[in-house]
């Protein structure tokens, strides 16, 4: 079909009105129209479908189109002027029909169960990873549970071998490898445990007062400062009376993340913690900044220090989740992490929260005296602070300056004795002050006083003193250690200075640990041995001579009847020998008097009972 | 077994704790509570499987796994062992507290 003049105007009119195309374009386009028309050009047909169908961006365009079309077609129909024109366009009508709905209708069908298809196979693998995840998850939380369970296990053993120094030598150096070595695989269990809990939010926040000083010291004790000596390590804490409502013990975890990273990545220079406080019209601001003199890091290595599993040195020990723990705990306890770092000086990591909620710290020392013995004037501006707090509640602060004078005070017996005497001195003040305090105490005088050993600022082998601290304490640190001296001197009324040798007899191997650590804990310098059954027993009799034992009545081999027999037949000088029993009937009781055996001591073990019988041992 | 471990786990815990013990101690006895009682409850469980077995071997298990919970702080269940040791004699006795005591493990 060829249109007319008046066709090909029309056209061109509707063109321009249409999609806004020049006299020129719309020409063009009314020419390519012409070639479709005369089913010359088929390429057009396709662009024309395409830009219908596929053209899902400009939608304003597509219905233009379609109204230009449909618009088109009614005029060139109206205008026909012959039967056979009529005819063609009626076929082109239904092909445009065709493009239009059915085409489309089937294309969009197709798309529908495509689009179906893509979203169930992309669920299902979500799925499959989400349960895959959850399996991971709960894989290493069990794993780590059990591991932290375990190494538990493994560091209070090592720690009993420590305290019974059993070990010299090498093997005490095996020893200290073998803690060394537990506590790394601690930590990382430990880091484990945490991202675990924080990327299956089950992390759960503690809220609880507590003194941001105090926190900070129990941080440094987390990190082995003093491991590398070329590293200095420096504490400038903020004079601040009050305690903070928050989440303490992962507050802490930040501050030892930001140690930790500071010690691993400053091979020579300086480690600084400080504390920052700032007051807001509701509550205080607290930064905890920590700045090293290390290897720096650059922009990029910055970007990506909080990524999981990142390490901006590969030789360093670590999984690399620390800092990104830090973060992710900084977030829950909404506070804010600052970071800055320059390539070769050293970086700055800082976190600051929000307490809204702070109490002052109560002094319990009302009516006390307190002695401070300050040999360095520079000393005397951070403990004004802490002497005008003590004060301010009442305490009788004494400062003095005068060594010689501080000495003749605690030597002449009729001197007023202190509450608490603290020393602030050089390392050598305080090892010739440590005897001072054994003299005085062998001389049953300042009993009562409790002395502390301020800022030493290196660790040092002091004995007599009975709080050493290297840094400064905090306020609520002296409250605190004042109720533990009482705790504690409570404690040394019943703890016995008993000497006895004791054997323990018990198949099971935690029937014994319960029996040892139970003694232990009261009669200190008593020796105990244990058995795990009846010939053992009695190879061990042969070598040392025990002043009581305590048998298991039921044991596999040799049960407690047979081992007491073959040992009043191997030593006519028996101690006194216990049962120890779980069964405990009037037949045992009997059994037992009539066997040999001083008395029964029934299962579970009631220390009260146990001790009585030490102590009558004993006297 | 697991859970009945677990159990008794928690209660010596809390046991412990009552007497002032630091928590690394806890944490070692119960480490090592927790081994002695899988131990005795697996063989607990091969015995359940076994035919022959003699009286004195159901009362020694028993009296053992008694005296550890006793230990452990878990007198309810050591008491509950006491009942039924009395009752070894009667028929199916020990199969009885073996399966009340451990759910887990196969009659």
């Amino acid at each position: 079909m060829k249109m007319t003049a008046k066709q090909r105007a029309y056209f061109v009119r509707e063109m321009e009105e249409t999609f806004g195309r020049s006299e020129a374009e719309s020409n063009q386009m009314v020419e390519q129209l012409q070639r479709v028309l005369s089913g010359q050009d088929q390429e057009i047909v396709y662009a024309l479908q395409y830009s219908l169908f596929r053209n899902e961006d400009h939608p304003e365009y597509v219905r233009k189109l379609i109204h230009f079309l449909f618009h088109g077609f009614s005029y060139l129909y109206r205008s026909a002027e012959t039967e056979e024109e009529r005819e063609q366009l009626h076929v082109g009508n239904e092909m445009l029909f065709n493009y239009l709905f059915v085409d489309r209708y089937l294309y969009a069908t197709t798309m529908e169960r495509r689009s179906n298809a893509a979203q169930h196979i992309l669920k299902n693998v979500s799925d499959q990873l989400n349960d895959l995840l959850t399996t991971q998850e709960r894989m290493l939380a069990n794993l780590s549970h059990e591991m932290r369970t375990s190494l538990n296990a493994i560091t209070g053993y090592l720690a009993l071998i420590e305290e019974n120094h059993v070990l010299r030598g090498e093997e005490a150096q095996y020893l200290e490898k073998a803690q060394s070595g537990a506590q790394s695989l601690q930590s990382l269990v430990k880091d484990l445990l945490d991202i675990t809990k924080l990327n299956s939010n089950q992390l759960e926040i503690h809220a609880e007062y507590f003194s941001p000083h105090a926190m900070l010291l129990d941080a440094i004790n987390h990190v082995p400062i003093m491991d590398n000596p070329h590293v200095v390590f420096g504490f400038v804490p903020a004079f601040f009376p009050y305690r903070v409502r928050g989440d303490k013990m992962h507050t802490m975890e930040v501050v030892i993340n930001f140690l930790s990273n500071a010690f691993k990545y400053t091979e020579a220079g300086n480690v600084k913690l400080e504390m920052h406080v700032e007051t807001l019209p509701r509550g205080v601001q607290i930064g905890f900044r920590v700045t090293d003199t290390g290897v720096g890091m650059t922009p990029e290595q910055v970007e990506n220090i909080f990524t999981p599993y990142s390490r901006y040195q590969m030789t360093k020990q670590g999984l690399g989740l620390g800092m990104y723990i830090a973060k992710q705990l900084t977030e829950r306890l909404g506070g804010t992490l600052h970071v800055s770092s320059t390539p070769g000086a050293g970086s700055a990591f800082e976190v600051r929260f929000i307490f809204d909620d702070i109490q002052p710290v109560e002094c319990p020392h009302r009516g006390k005296k307190i002695f401070v013995f300050l040999e360095s004037e520079e000393a005397r501006f951070a403990e004004d602070e802490k002497a005008d707090f003590f004060r301010a509640s009442g305490v009788d602060v004494q400062v003095y300056h005068d060594e010689a004078m501080v000495i003749g005070y605690l030597l002449d017996p009729q001197s007023e004795t202190p509450d608490i005497l603290v020393i602030h001195g050089t390392p050598s003040t305080y090892t010739k002050f440590d005897p001072l305090i054994y003299y005085l105490r062998s001389q049953r005088r300042f009993d009562r006083t409790l002395f502390l050993a301020e800022e030493t600022g290196i660790p040092l082998p002091l004995k007599y003193f009975d709080e050493v601290c290297q840094y400064s304490f905090d306020v609520s640190r002296y409250c605190k250690i004042f109720t533990e001296r009482s705790e504690k001197k409570r404690e040394a009324v019943v703890e016995s200075d008993t000497t006895l040798r004791i054997l323990v007899v018990d198949d099971i191997t935690t029937n014994r640990d319960i029996f040892k650590l139970f003694v232990q804990k009261r009669y200190p310098h008593a020796e105990i041995d244990t058995a795990g059954g009846g010939h053992e027993a009695l190879a061990m009799c042969r070598l040392v001579s025990y002043d009581v034992m305590f048998l298991d009545l039921k044991m596999p081999g040799l049960d407690g009847y047979q081992l007491l027999q073959r040992l009043q037949t191997d030593h006519p000088a028996l101690p006194p020998v216990y049962a120890f029993s779980a069964d405990v009937y009037k037949e045992t009781y009997r059994r037992v008097k009539e066997s040999g055996f001083t008395g029964l001591l029934e299962k579970p073990l009631q220390p009260e009972k146990l001790f009585a019988l030490i102590e009558e041992l004993s006297t | 077994m697991r859970k009945i471990i677990q159990e008794i786990e928690g209660t010596a815990r809390s046991y412990f704790q009552q007497f002032g013990f630091a928590e690394e101690e806890i944490t070692a006895l119960t480490a090592q509570g927790k081994r002695d009682l899988e131990t005795n409850l697996n063989t607990l469980a091969s015995m359940l499987t076994r035919s022959g077995r003699t009286m004195a071997e159901e009362d020694s298990i028993l009296h053992a796994l008694k005296g550890l919970m006793l230990q452990l702080g878990d007198t309810a269940r050591a008491e509950t062992i006491n009942e039924v040791r009395e009752r070894l004699d009667e028929e199916k006795g020990f199969e009885t507290i073996a399966t009340a005591l451990l759910e887990e493990v196969p009659a």
